[in-house]
C-alpha cells in the first residue's frame, strides 16, 4: 500500500471500520513505511485532540431569543401580503400584427409543447358565431416566466392567489404581449391563471429566491408543484389541477421529470420544455 | 409540562397550522444548541447570533414544506450550515477581508489565523494551549470541512446524520471528513514542536 493510498484510510483505521483485508495491508504499511507510521501517529493524536473541540463551555447570550424574535418580526414586516408577484410592463408590438394574427383563425398551433387553438378575430364566416377557445402559453426564458395569450382579440387574463383564489391581477392582453411574472419571495409560490370566460385554469408554481433543500415531502398536486419549483428552481404548470390525491415524493437523484413521473399516477402526463419549464397535465 | 418536554413533531404540526406560540417554543427548545454550533463555526458571538436568527427565519418560512422525513434538528443543522456558508459568501463579496488575509485551497478560501485582540494575557495563559491550537486549526479549515468537523467531533452527529444534514452520500461524508482531518493535521504538523509542548 502506497503512502498516498494509506492516507485515504487513516480515519477508517482509527475508527476500526476498515475492512479486514485493507486493515492487514494498512498494518503492513504502518510497520514498513516510516512516512505512513509517522503521519498516522500524528493523525491519531489529532483525532484524540479533536475530542476537545466539543468540550469547551460556550455561554449563550442572554438576549439570543429576543434577537431571534426580533429578526423574525423584521422578516414578517418586510413581507407584504399582496401582491405576491411583480408585474412588469408589457411589450406591445405593432397593431398590424394583430391583423396578421387574424389570418390564422382556427389554426391549431403547437408552440413549445403546449397545444393551443387560436381565437378568431375578423376572420371568415366559418369562424363567426363559433365558440372561441383560447389557451395561454407559458415559457421560461432567461430565468423569466412569461404568459402569452394567443388571441387576436383582447382577452382578459386573470391571475389569482392560491389557495384562497383572490384576484391579484386582471389584465387585458392580446397575442402580441408577453406577460412576465416573477416571485420575489424566498420560497416557491403558487397561483392560478386563466382566461376570463374559459373553463381551463392553470396552476402555476414559481420558484423563490432560495432553493428548498427538502428532498422528500407529501401533499396534493399543488404542494408537489411548489416543492418541485422550490427544489429545482423551475416553474411548474399544472393544467386543470383537479386531483386532491395524497402524494408522496422523493427527489433524491431525480430530475424534475423523473421525480414527477415517479410520483404522479399514469393519468397524468409530464412534459419538460427546453427551457426547463415543467408542465403536468391531469387527465 | 414545559415547552422543552413538548415533542418536536407536535410543535411543528402546531406551527404549520399557524400557531406562533408553538413556533416560539420550537425556537426556545433548539436555540441554545443552534447557537453553540454556529459559534463553533464562526468563533464570533455576533456572527453566531446572526446565523442562528437567519436560520430560524428560514425555518419559519419553509416549515410548511417540512414533512418530518428527517429529524427537525438534522434539518436545522443543514439550514444553519447554509446560513453560515451564505454569510461567508456575503462577507467575501463585500470584500470585508483583505486579499492577503485569504488563502486559496482546493476546497475554497480559508481565512488566515488572526490573533484575538480582545483576549487578555491572563485569559490566554489560562486557556489550555493544546485545546486552543486545535480550535484555531479548525478555524483555518475551509467552511465545508469546518462544518463537518464541528458536526462530527463537537456536536457528536453520526455519519448518517451529517449525510442527511449536508444532503450528501455517507461515503462522500466519510471521505471528506478524512480529508478535513488530514488538512487539520497539516495545519498542526507545521507547528509540531509547540504542539508537543502542550
Amino acid at each position: 500500500m502506497t503512502t498516498e493510498k494509506a492516507r485515504e484510510f487513516y480515519s477508517a483505521y482509527f475508527e476500526g471500520s476498515l475492512e479486514p483485508g485493507l486493515r492487514l495491508s494498512f498494518d503492513v504499511a504502518l510497520r514498513e513505511n516510516a512516512e505512513v507510521s509517522a503521519e498516522y501517529e500524528f493523525f491519531a493524536q489529532t483525532m484524540r485532540e479533536l475530542d476537545a473541540v466539543g468540550k469547551e463551555e460556550i455561554p449563550i447570550p442572554a438576549d439570543l431569543h429576543a434577537r431571534i424574535v426580533e429578526r423574525l418580526e423584521a422578516d414578517r414586516t418586510m413581507r407584504k401580503p399582496t401582491p405576491l408577484f411583480l408585474w412588469r410592463n408589457f411589450a406591445y408590438a405593432a397593431a398590424a400584427a394583430v391583423l396578421i394574427g387574424g389570418a390564422f383563425l382556427g389554426v391549431l398551433k403547437n408552440r413549445g409543447g403546449v397545444t393551443m387553438q387560436s381565437g378568431m378575430l375578423g376572420g371568415g364566416d366559418s369562424g363567426r358565431n363559433q365558440p372561441v377557445s383560447v389557451t395561454p402559453e407559458f415559457s421560461f426564458r432567461n430565468k423569466q416566466f412569461l404568459i402569452h395569450v394567443p388571441s387576436d382579440s383582447p382577452q382578459t387574463l386573470n391571475v389569482l392567489s392560491e389557495p384562497d383564489l383572490k384576484v391579484l391581477k386582471s389584465l387585458s392582453v392580446t397575442t402580441d404581449q408577453d406577460v412576465p411574472l416573477a416571485n420575489p419571495n424566498p420560497d416557491a409560490a403558487a397561483f392560478q391563471a386563466g382566461i376570463q370566460g374559459q373553463a381551463d385554469k392553470y396552476l402555476i408554481a414559481l420558484p423563490g429566491s432560495l432553493t428548498d433543500d427538502a428532498q422528500t415531502g407529501q401533499g396534493d398536486v399543488v404542494a408537489l408543484a411548489m416543492a418541485v419549483a422550490g427544489h429545482y428552481g423551475v416553474p411548474v404548470i399544472v393544467s386543470d389541477a383537479k386531483s386532491d390525491e395524497a402524494l408522496k415524493w422523493d427527489f433524491t437523484n431525480h430530475t424534475p421529470a423523473e421525480a414527477l413521473q415517479a410520483t404522479l399516477n399514469s393519468q397524468s402526463t409530464v412534459n419538460v420544455m427546453g427551457s426547463g419549464l415543467v408542465k403536468i397535465d391531469e387527465h | 409540562m414545559t415547552e422543552n418536554y413538548l415533542d418536536d413533531d407536535l410543535l411543528i404540526r402546531r406551527s404549520q397550522g399557524g400557531d406562533r406560540n408553538a413556533f416560539d417554543m420550537l425556537v426556545h427548545k433548539h436555540e441554545a444548541k443552534a447557537y453553540q454550533y454556529a459559534f463553533r463555526l464562526t468563533h464570533s458571538p455576533e456572527q453566531a447570533c446572526d446565523v442562528v436568527s437567519e436560520a430560524f427565519v428560514r425555518v419559519f418560512n419553509a416549515l410548511h414544506n417540512f414533512k418530518g422525513q428527517s429529524q427537525f434538528s438534522t434539518w436545522l443543522y443543514r439550514i444553519l450550515t447554509n446560513c453560515f456558508l451564505d454569510a461567508k459568501k456575503r462577507d467575501r463579496s463585500k470584500s470585508l477581508v483583505s486579499l492577503d488575509s485569504m488563502a486559496q485551497t482546493a476546497e475554497g478560501e480559508v481565512a488566515r489565523q488572526f490573533e484575538d485582540p480582545g483576549r487578555s494575557p491572563a485569559e490566554e495563559t489560562e486557556r489550555n494551549e493544546r485545546e486552543r491550537r486545535i480550535q484555531d486549526a479548525v478555524g483555518l479549515l475551509p467552511e465545508y470541512q469546518r462544518s463537518m468537523i464541528v458536526m462530527y467531533h463537537a456536536e457528536n452527529l453520526s455519519y448518517e446524520e451529517i449525510a442527511a444534514a449536508m444532503d450528501l452520500p455517507i461515503g462522500t461524508v466519510k471521505s471528506r471528513l478524512n480529508r478535513a482531518r488530514m488538512a487539520l493535521r497539516e495545519f498542526l504538523v507545521k507547528d509540531e514542536e509547540l504542539f508537543k509542548l502542550g
